[in-house]
């Protein structure tokens, strides 16, 4: 939708601002050191340490009144931080202003200035700027979201996509050294966000801003970004790569936030997990223990077989692609277990065993 | 279960228009006889535009018109500027200690009976007048700017209220300075509400008696005043003739007030 034509015009920015990507002693691009944030008796940020490196597409992901909008209003300097620092390209810029930070932000609402045509809300930051190029470089930000013909278009006059793109190119004009995003597609339908993702994604791989980007959906956070950070109760939780989060969650939180997970309680002796059903090896110190094992991880086995936990099955669940097993462990405790498609795990009621390869379970730190 | 309809009552349609009656009745035959031919307030004479000739030839009528005009002007940009302050200060500094009492205060002439500002008014103003010996207009101008602020003051509020802060926040994202921020995003998309603001203010200048009648100096007559000192003498179609023409600028007025508070909200 974006033609590629355009990228070109993107890359030759730079005449005027120092180049995005480059944050000159390689320092990162966002850091927030010790950022606690209270809102009266409320503590919405405890103390969080965080660096984001330069030409990064970073997602703070958690549900909503996790913080991350906070750390976000923190970044952009809509709120100061109670404690703690918040540092752009090396400078510490926790006392300056929104109007004086190198970063924009694209807001849920998108924030479109409803009195100001297309071209001025794309123009508005560059016109701030005081910067010589307004008119061409404006144009070429509406050519990049293809939004040309819609110049002097009011936002009212624009589908929500269409809005959306406005906002993105007003927020790219000035082009700043960090991009935030809170949540920018949360208003759009399945499809087009679908399509929204993949273009951002480009967009940030060619523009090399470093994105930040905040989002509650995993499944968003997984697509598009180089790194997360998975947040709840103004704490971060973990920070990895999408496959690192999700393939080795540090809390149950993170388990059960990002995908789905089974999670199984049980105590360790000497190296092997007493678990609800039967006994796997497991590394991790003697004593109570959480681990977590993923639906597609879980094998359905014949009961009684050596190393596999014994379970009822509850219900099984077709979806089209595969079939999700959902079965009973003898204590309660529910599993699902994801089996291809043409799996027939028998009747309700029927015994089976859980296998699993030991290397798939992950020890939860909580 | 059924609505609770009141037109499905008993003797509906006679309180009804007995209401309108009572309403607009007066004001039909004072507009009807504004235009009578004969000399007396209660006899018709046959259509004539006469009256508003008189009226229109009278200096002293002209002298109270420009002078209303004048106050009103004046009063209603001085309100609605002191009002614009006190809705941006009361609505976009978040919520602090006696921001309650700061709004009873801005209100304060909806509050105090109209009679109580003007007895005080006249008390401060006569003092005021004799240790400074500048007795003209701006006394007036000055106390019909303050009971027009709360006037001003409430559709202007309304209107922040309703705008989305995240505006002007993007605005500073923007590199706008605040300053710039209310220049270019709060100010254009207040105007409407400043605008109707500024007519209710209007209106309510051009409308008083009570006040202008305790403060204006000698040979200070606004038209409301002059024609309460004419009625005092004898009723003249002159003065159906002055009410009707004030009454075509005031319902004006407020047609522009509501269609500015009802349409083009902010989004």
């Amino acid at each position: 939708m974006w033609g590629r034509r355009h990228v070109a015009t993107l890359a030759k920015r730079g005449t005027a601002a120092q180049p995005s990507s480059m944050t000159g002693d390689g320092s990162p691009a966002v850091e927030a050191r010790g950022a606690r944030k209270a809102f009266g008796g409320f503590v919405a940020l405890q103390g969080v340490d965080l660096a984001i490196a330069a030409g990064e597409f970073f997602t703070l992901l958690g549900p909503s009144g996790c913080g991350k909008t906070t750390l976000l209003r923190l970044i952009a300097g809509f709120e100061g931080p109670t404690e703690g620092s918040i540092h752009i390209a090396g400078q510490d810029v926790t006392a300056d202003p929104p109007h004086r930070r190198p970063v924009n932000t694209v807001f849920q609402s998108y924030a479109l200035f409803p009195h100001l045509s297309v071209f001025d809300n794309v123009a508005f930051g560059l016109r701030m700027l005081g910067r010589g190029d307004v008119d061409a470089r404006t144009a070429a930000m509406l050519d990049l979201v293809a939004l040309s013909d819609f110049a002097q278009r009011k936002p009212a006059q624009l589908s929500g996509g269409q809005q959306q793109r406005v906002a993105l190119a007003r927020a790219l004009a000035p082009d700043p050294q960090v991009l935030l995003l809170d949540e920018p597609l949360s208003a759009l339908d399945l499809k087009l966000r679908r399509q929204m993702q993949r273009e951002l994604k480009r967009l940030q791989g060619e523009t090399g801003i470093t994105f930040v980007f905040v989002t509650h959906d995993q499944e968003e956070a997984l697509t598009m970004s180089d790194r997360i950070a998975v947040m709840e109760a103004g704490r971060i939780l973990q920070v990895g790569t999408p496959r690192a989060v999700y393939d080795e969650p540090a809390t149950r939180f993170v388990a059960g936030f990002i995908g789905e997970s089974n999670v199984l309680a049980g105590s360790v002796r000497d190296g092997i997990a007493d678990l609800p059903g039967g006994r796997v090896p497991v590394a991790a110190p003697d004593g109570p223990v959480q681990v977590a094992i993923r639906p597609e991880r879980v094998r359905l086995v014949a009961s009684g077989t050596d190393g596999a936990l014994g379970a009822t099955l509850a219900q099984a669940v077709y979806h089209g692609t595969d079939l999700t097993a959902h079965l009973v462990l003898p204590d309660g405790t529910e599993v699902a277990a994801r089996l291809p498609a043409d799996a027939e795990p028998g009747a309700p009621g029927s015994a089976h065993g859980l296998a699993f390869d030991p290397g798939d379970l992950r020890v939860l730190a909580d | 279960m059924r609505r609770f309809d009141p037109t499905a009552l008993p003797g509906f349609a006679f309180v009804a228009v007995v209401a309108v009656l009572a309403l607009w009745a007066p004001i039909v035959t004072m507009v009807v006889y504004s235009f009578n031919a004969s000399d007396s307030v209660a006899v018709w004479g046959g259509f004539s535009l006469e009256w508003y000739a008189v009226a229109a030839g009278n200096e002293a009528v002209q002298g109270a018109a420009i002078r209303s005009l004048w106050i009103a002007f004046c009063a209603s940009a001085i309100a609605t500027t002191v009002a614009t302050m006190a809705a941006l200060g009361t609505t976009r500094r978040g919520r602090f200690r006696g921001d309650r009492a700061i709004y009873a205060m801005v209100n304060q002439p909806l509050m105090v009976p109209e009679i109580v500002t003007a007895v005080a008014l006249l008390i401060v103003f006569a003092s005021l007048k004799v240790l400074t010996g500048y007795t003209g207009l701006g006394w007036l101008i000055l106390a019909h700017s303050a009971f027009c602020v709360p006037f001003a003051y409430l559709p202007i509020r309304a209107r922040l209220e309703g705008m989305d802060t995240t505006l002007e926040g993007a605005a500073a994202d923007l590199y706008a300075t605040p300053w710039q921020a209310f220049r270019r995003v709060t100010l254009p998309l207040l105007v409407p509400g400043i605008a109707a603001g500024a007519m209710l203010a209007f209106v309510i200048s051009l409308d008083d008696v009570i006040i202008t009648e305790f403060v204006k100096s000698a040979g200070q007559d606004t038209l409301p005043t002059y024609m309460l000192g004419q009625l005092r003498r004898a009723v003249t179609p002159e003065v159906n003739a002055i009410s009707t023409a004030l009454l075509v600028l005031t319902m004006a007025l407020l047609t522009a007030f509501f269609a500015m508070t009802r349409t083009r909200k902010p989004t």
